[in-house]
């Protein structure tokens, strides 16, 4: 009897080891897999890039509001996201200024002009090209060393 | 059965303890959410632990981890995947082989002239082959596979059979679908150019250098405005080029 308890216990022990929390991995790995990301996905990758726990949509776009990253971008969450809507929110995020014509249309062309300009995205690529999970990982790696190196 | 038992036990323990003697993978530093896949599961990367060739590590926002393979160190920097193919070490070589499925590593391998040393990392464009000290490498689907290097000499070779030896400040970039390899000049074009001094700055004159990419040699008055009143004369001037 005592046996089969002890077994119990290490086989639930197992699975919950297999079913660890990871952390924002998790999120990252699977966005990896997918072949377009969504302003939902870079809606949550700024929030973890903040070091905020995302909730729901409606309220991170609301906590990324405040801090001027999302103003203006009225985009429902599973829009599928494209290099000048993402380019908007990095030159925010990361407050690039040194592009003119982004600061007097603050359009997504001009953003991701500035971008493409600082080294973040490609220059061959257009605004308008939807980003992959990939995709959106590599430019987000980018702003991150940016960020970093600021400090 | 007791003694069964206490042999069992000690199987256990002499295997366990052999295993982490000849592990030359383990995790020095661990920083937010890293985890290491071996065989079909993500699990919680730690410190201290041993690792085996065919780990995959993942690193997530804000996240990193430094491992130690033999005697190199390898940074994992956040947002990173990648796979250790190879960690093999005898008394004359070392072989080590890493896949770089996304983001960015930096490699600082040790020189031994004794030893033999392969230190290969590969991405799906290219293979950076390191035979100086020290490198960042970085993969992505736009950008493709960067190489800098920062100490040492490096080889990068594409897919596609282009190759670059790379040192001091030159960079490597192999792009998805691209037929040659970009310029390995390109990155320290601009600022090179830009840098132009009297050599006999003080110490604080390079500080402003630096900072502001102008020195008093371009204001009125200065070596330019100088070398300008001399052209159309015969003149000798001497260029010092500080090469990175």
């Amino acid at each position: 009897m005592k046996l089969r308890i002890l077994f119990a216990l290490l086989l639930l022990f197992t699975v919950s080891l297999g079913a660890q929390n990871l952390g924002n991995l998790d999120f990252v790995n699977s966005l990896g897999d997918r072949e377009a990301a969504t302003y939902g996905d870079a809606v949550t990758f700024f929030m973890l890039m903040e070091n905020r726990a995302p909730g729901g949509f409606e309220a991170n776009v609301a906590a990324l509001d405040r801090l001027k990253i999302t103003t203006g971008i009225r985009a429902a969450e599973n829009t599928l996201l494209d290099r000048g809507m993402l380019a908007l929110m990095v030159s925010r995020y990361l407050k690039i200024e040194d592009s003119l014509l982004y600061l007097i249309s603050g359009s997504g062309r001009y953003a991701f002009r500035a971008c493409a300009e600082q080294g973040i995205m490609d220059s061959d690529a257009s605004e308008w090209d939807v980003i992959s999970g990939e995709g959106l990982i590599e430019v987000m790696a980018k702003v991150s060393a940016m960020k970093e190196a600021e400090k | 059965m007791k003694k069964s038992t206490l042999l069992l036990i000690l199987a256990v323990s002499f295997a366990l303890i052999s295993i982490d003697a000849s592990a030359r993978i383990v995790v020095e530093k661990v920083k937010g959410s890293v985890a290491f896949k071996a065989g079909n599961q993500w699990q919680p990367l730690t410190e201290g632990m041993a690792l085996n060739e065919g780990a995959k590590i993942s690193t997530g926002v804000n996240s990193t981890a430094v491992i130690k393979m033999d005697s190199h160190t390898v940074t994992i920097n956040p947002l990173t995947m990648i796979k250790i193919y190879e960690n093999s070490m005898t008394a004359r070589t070392s072989d080590n082989r890493i896949g770089l499925r996304r983001g960015t590593i930096r490699a600082q391998v040790s020189k031994d002239k004794r030893i033999k040393t392969v230190f290969k990392v590969s991405t799906p464009v290219a293979t950076s082959s390191v035979r100086g000290t020290e490198e960042i490498i970085s993969y992505g689907p736009s950008s493709g596979m960067k190489i800098y290097m920062i100490e040492g000499v490096a080889e990068g070779q594409s897919n596609n059979g282009n190759s670059s030896t790379l040192r001091g400040g030159l960079v490597f970039q192999q792009k998805p679908g691209g037929a040659a390899i970009e310029n390995p000049m390109g990155a320290i074009k601009g600022n090179a150019l830009a840098q132009i001094g009297d050599k006999n700055l003080s110490a604080d004159e390079k500080k402003i250098l630096d900072f502001l990419g102008i020195d008093e040699s371009q204001l009125p008055g200065g070596v330019l405005d100088r070398l300008s009143a001399l052209m159309g004369t015969n003149s000798l001037v001497n260029v010092i080029i500080n090469w990175p």
